[in-house]
């Protein structure tokens, strides 16, 4: 054999050791990193259900951390949903919401990601990209309870914004036929109706009633108890007012400080009556609210577990 | 398994308590059902951890997961101190006596619940108002310490005259005369006050009338006078309470002050 030859032989050989260790190696590191994350996630896992939010959460981002670029798309987008869980267990709903969004559409958790999502998101008001969520979400054609879901969603979002007529043609989309979300979309015609009904206050004719009488503004934005109250302090101070202009003179000390006092009130309850319209409003709106975005909550626990 | 103890233990040693945390709570999941001494100990470290950092109240919480039926009676005897110790720290006084009460059953001998537990009977006994218990318990401490037993009747003088105010006493007393209620309850300055103002409204309403401003005495005067006079009420009760909080603070003072002393001189 010619030396030429043994030369390419040994480099043959040595190609081959070189390119044998190298898969060994690849082989070694792909088992470890599957190791560790079955580990992790088995570790998070328990400790979600151990009801230990904020240390399940520091085990996945630590683990996303770690192995972010050596994991397979199924097994990240497995981390971000259980991240994600961890946030919303914990109230942390923007978080819980971003780490929703990364799952991606081959992942069995992308139906429960979205949902979970747009309900954070409607949650805390950003009804726009919570809107864009549901609508662009692709649900199997047979799956008629994600659709479903889909339209409940979106009439929550529509009658949270008090947008009356796309709830209306939402709502036309109910079926009413299944259990996990039947109660809710009843619920949330009955929330329609009541939004309907509720009268919309003018604070400017609260004011002008109140200064005709003392808190019959407030009476007038549906704070009874308060107007009748605040009648009371100001009508007994005018009349203590009245008195002293009348028997004292108007430049006694007594006349000046009780007119003082009595206006003092006086504009005080005005300006409170405006303000009252508002803050009843707000009342009403905000029970409301709450109720619908409990009612949102109840069908995703449902549906997709607790 | 022993490198998970190994790996928290270190985090402890380095003062990264959270961590140490996490870690023995690693140690309890890789031991779950299958090894309960170890995942009792590693409960009992994590609980130690959470200490560390002042948190008495995760710490309790991680106590009570450790299950006492499958403690040695030493373990036992150190978790128990731990559970009593942490719900004191926390104000959770009839837990931590119903934790005494427990030990005491699980500890038959009562040499070794004296020596590590009767300083916290007392103190929680104290906290409880429950005195002439603990005012056995602080005999029987002295005793144990080597100090004269008669010591107990100074540091427990205030219960024959113990001074505490019944607040609805206090309250009856000033829907009769008002200020009285606060004056019986310790709270002179705010009794006078009371006092002083409800007799100047009235005084200055009686006056107005009398001088034919009707309207004005019966508007300022009698109107202000009656809202002192509920106030006046209500007050009586809140400042009674108050000024009890404070007197019982300062007789347990004294005691926890003395039981600090010895415990730190051992």
């Amino acid at each position: 054999m010619s030396n030429a030859n043994i030369c390419k032989r040994c480099l043959f050989c040595l190609l081959c050791a070189t390119l044998t260790t190298n898969n060994a190696l690849a082989q070694n590191t792909l088992q470890a990193t599957d190791s560790v994350y079955r580990q992790e996630m088995d570790f998070g896992q328990y400790l979600l259900n151990n009801q230990q939010y904020a240390d399940a959460q520091q085990v996945f981002a630590q683990l996303d951390t770690a192995l972010a670029n050596h994991l397979a798309a199924t097994r990240t987008d497995s981390l971000h949903f259980y991240q994600g869980w961890a946030c919303y267990n914990q109230k942390l709903l923007l978080p819980a919401a971003e780490q929703f969004l990364q799952v991606s559409g081959n992942s069995p958790f992308f139906h429960a990601s979205r949902f979970f999502a747009a309900y954070n998101l409607t949650y805390k008001q950003w009804y726009a990209p919570a809107k864009g969520i549901l609508t662009d979400l692709y649900l199997p054609p047979s799956d008629s309870l994600l659709h479903e879901l889909q339209f409940f969603g979106l009439a929550g979002i529509a009658l949270l914004q008090r947008n009356t007529q796309q709830f209306t043609r939402l709502s036309e989309q109910f079926t009413f036929t299944h259990y996990q979300l039947q109660q809710q979309e009843q619920n949330l015609l009955q929330y329609a109706e009541s939004i309907k009904k509720v009268k919309r206050r003018s604070p400017a004719l609260a004011g002008m009633l109140s200064a005709v009488v003392p808190g019959l503004g407030k009476v007038y934005a549906g704070k009874a108890k308060q107007g009748i109250a605040s009648f009371f302090p100001v009508a007994l101070l005018g009349l203590q007012a009245y008195e002293n202009i009348h028997k004292r003179g108007i430049k006694n000390g007594f006349s000046i400080f009780y007119t003082g006092l009595f206006s003092v009130f006086y504009i005080g309850n005005i300006w409170g009556s405006v303000l009252s319209v508002q803050i009843k409003q707000q009342e009403i709106d905000h029970e409301i609210d709450n109720r619908i975005l409990f009612d949102l909550h109840i069908p995703l626990r449902n549906i997709f577990g607790n | 398994m022993q490198r998970f103890f190994t790996a928290a233990d270190t985090l402890m040693q380095q003062s990264r308590f959270s961590d140490a945390a996490l870690a023995y709570e690693r140690c309890v999941f890789a031991c779950h059902d299958t090894n309960p001494e170890w995942q009792n100990r590693a409960l009992l470290k994590k609980a130690m951890a959470y200490k560390a950092q002042g948190n008495f109240a995760q710490t309790l919480q991680t106590l009570y997961r450790i299950n006492f039926y499958q403690l040695t009676d030493s373990a036992r005897l150190a978790t128990g101190y731990e559970i009593v110790l942490n719900a004191y720290l926390t104000g959770q006084f009839t837990d931590a006596e119903s934790q005494l009460q427990q030990l005491a059953y699980f500890i038959p001998d009562s040499a070794t619940f004296n020596q590590q537990l009767l300083f916290l009977k007392i103190l929680v006994l104290n906290e409880l108002q429950k005195w002439p218990e603990a005012k056995t318990a602080f005999t029987q401490y002295l005793i144990l310490n080597r100090h004269p037993p008669e010591l107990a009747n100074i540091y427990y003088d205030f219960m024959r005259r113990p001074r505490l105010k019944n607040p609805q006493k206090a309250r009856r007393l000033s829907t009769f005369m008002p200020g009285v209620g606060q004056l019986y309850g310790g709270n002179v300055g705010a009794g006078l006050l009371n006092l002083g103002l409800q007799l100047g409204l009235l005084s200055f309403g009686a006056y107005e009338i009398w001088q034919g401003y009707y309207l004005t005495g019966f508007g300022t005067g009698l109107a202000l006078t009656q809202a002192f006079y509920f106030g006046g009420i209500e007050n009586a009760e809140t400042v009674t309470k108050r000024k009890n909080k404070e007197k019982i603070a300062r007789y347990n003072n004294r005691i926890k002050q003395f039981i600090l002393t010895v415990e730190q001189s051992k």
